[in-house]
């Protein structure tokens, strides 16, 4: 059963690479940042051109223009991310995983217009929720996707001696998910490794404050360190 | 081999992948692609090997910065513009054309029917606005008020501009999302817009306004009461594949329909945008003697009908 929602993008070279896409909650954080630095640049444009009087008054008109319309279009179309995607770890790419260019880029923020219906991005919200891979609607048309784009991560060795497993005779599956876990503790408080060592307390026949201990060093073991 | 062998004998190109990456110098000494395929392999057998997602997980993104930088699109701006305007608005106008006809049609003939109306009947006109409205629209184009004497400065230009633009594309935009309402939406709002216009060039007329309303209107109308036919036919687009899907799921039919109407939308904005340049800076400007708003407004008139109803390519 799939639990995530990574999509899977086939290369020329024929294998598949993993993309996620970014749901309504993170989209909303990183579309609300830059809500904030929209206001911003309206009252530094205001109080910089109530000096130049009626003038003054159109060009602010014509920012709000281009910043209403343009300013999506430009971040994205040079580095993928706006200033509040890039805050959140997130970025505008094709559906086939390459950098979204300016056709792309101006459909999906055109139809904004359209996702903001009736109010407050109701209509593309609930695009959003519904859609496998969280498009709203300028998303659909401009054949795009906001998706997660994560620092990679460095590969982790653990530091345990190994130990031999006995005679259990674990799957892949389940190696994997033991290796996994060994992995995953540099990012979770011991309490938590405890508790989910402690799942596994049946099979590893050993008290349950070595439970962790003896995970990783299985870990190890399956991982071949020397 | 064991994921730790494994990792420890390729780890340093992979480390030479990311560094290339982010330096485009050292990217010229090496044959990326093939270090890129070389990172296919490895990732190919690590899952086959069912190594930890760790490692999975980090060949996965070094190659999906391999592939963003060798499969990269080209990034141009005015060429694909260039496009647009040459070939794929024209095309789509083409495909569509029986929509911007129907929209056509329907704008200009309500336009012409309430101009009639207003002509014969005078006191129409305060069915379709308010008295209040009526006045200021008067005011506007009265030949002796004291706005028509002197140049407007090029500051209030700047300001009618942004103005034009906001208020435009508004109105075009309703009229393609009324599409989303089975249609009903855009016909209504392109039957409200000709009514409006027919009523209110009528009133001007009456009154006898319409030397300074005509020199004003005609130059950029084109390109605005155009632009807002183009939307509604988009709109209609939608409409009708929402009404009639056919042999498609009406969820499908919405996706081909918006789609198709796309370009036509897109077309419109760049109308309106030219039309609130016009607007501000060309058609409001009391130099131009009127005879010349005229001849430049009925070359635009031409130009736009001829362009919006491009020939079929002999090809077909």
């Amino acid at each position: 059963m799939k639990i995530d929602n990574q999509i899977a993008l086939e290369t020329a070279e024929g294998i598949d690479i993993e993309l996620t896409p970014a749901g309504l909650g993170v989209r909303t954080l990183a579309f609300t940042y830059d809500f904030f630095l929209r206001a911003l640049i309206y009252i530094a444009a205001s109080i910089v051109l109530q000096y130049a009087g009626k003038f003054g008054q159109g060009i602010f008109f014509i920012v709000m223009f281009l910043v209403e319309w343009f300013y999506p279009v430009i971040f994205e179309i040079t580095t993928g991310q706006t200033p509040g995607k890039k805050a959140f770890g997130l970025a505008v790419v094709y559906d086939n995983g390459l950098p979204v260019t300016l056709s792309g880029s101006l459909t999906r923020n055109l139809f904004r217009a359209v996702d903001f219906l009736p109010s407050f991005y109701m209509l593309g919200g609930i695009c959003v929720v519904l859609s496998g891979q969280s498009k709203r609607i300028g998303d659909y048309l401009g054949g795009t996707l906001v998706v997660y784009r994560k620092k990679p991560v460095a590969i982790s060795y653990f530091s345990f001696e190994k130990s031999q497993t006995g005679e259990l005779q674990l799957d892949a599956v389940q190696q994997k998910a033991i290796i996994d876990f060994a992995e995953r503790c540099k990012t979770l408080s011991p309490q938590r490794q405890q508790e989910l060592a402690k799942i596994l307390l049946p099979m590893l026949d050993c008290e349950p404050e070595q439970a962790v201990t003896k995970l990783k060093s299985w870990a190890a073991n399956m991982v071949g360190k020397a | 081999m064991k994921q730790h062998d494994f990792v420890k004998s390729r780890k340093a190109q992979w480390d030479l992948f990311a560094s290339i990456m982010k330096d485009h110098e050292l990217a010229k000494q090496h044959d990326v692609p093939k270090l890129f395929r070389q990172l296919s392999h490895d990732l190919a057998v690590a899952k086959s090997r069912h190594y930890s997602p760790a490692v999975v997980s980090r060949l996965n993104e070094l190659l999906l910065q391999g592939q963003q930088q060798l499969y990269k699109p080209a990034n141009r701006i005015i060429s694909p513009l260039w496009l647009f305007f040459r070939v794929t608005f024209p095309a789509h106008l083409l495909e569509l054309r029986i929509y911007v006809i129907w929209a056509h049609v329907l704008f200009y003939g309500i336009a012409l029917l309430t101009f009639t109306v207003t002509l014969i009947e005078p006191d129409f006109v305060r069915n379709v606005m308010p008295n209040a409205q009526v006045v200021s629209i008067e005011s506007m184009y009265d030949p002796d008020s004291e706005h028509y004497a002197k140049e407007r400065e090029s500051d209030s230009d700047f300001l009618m501009f942004g103005y034009y633009i906001m208020n435009n594309i508004s109105i075009a935009f309703q009229c393609f999302v009324g599409g989303f309402l089975l249609g009903f939406g855009a016909l209504f709002f392109l039957l409200f817009n000709g009514i409006f216009f027919g009523a209110v060039s009528a009133h001007i007329v009456n009154i006898g306004y319409g030397s300074t309303f005509f020199s004003f209107v005609i130059t950029h109308g084109s390109f605005e009461l155009t632009a807002i036919a183009l939307s509604a036919a988009a709109g209609g687009v939608i409409g009708k594949h929402l009404i009639n899907p056919g042999r498609l799921s009406r969820a499908t039919a919405l996706n081909v329909a918006a789609k198709k109407a796309f370009p036509i939308i897109f077309g419109a904005f760049l109308f309106l945008i030219i039309a609130a340049f016009i607007e501000a800076f060309w058609s409001s400007s009391r130099f131009i003697p009127n005879e010349v708003k005229y001849v430049v407004g009925s070359l635009c008139w031409v130009w736009v009908l001829i362009y919006i109803f491009p020939r079929a390519s002999r090809a077909d």
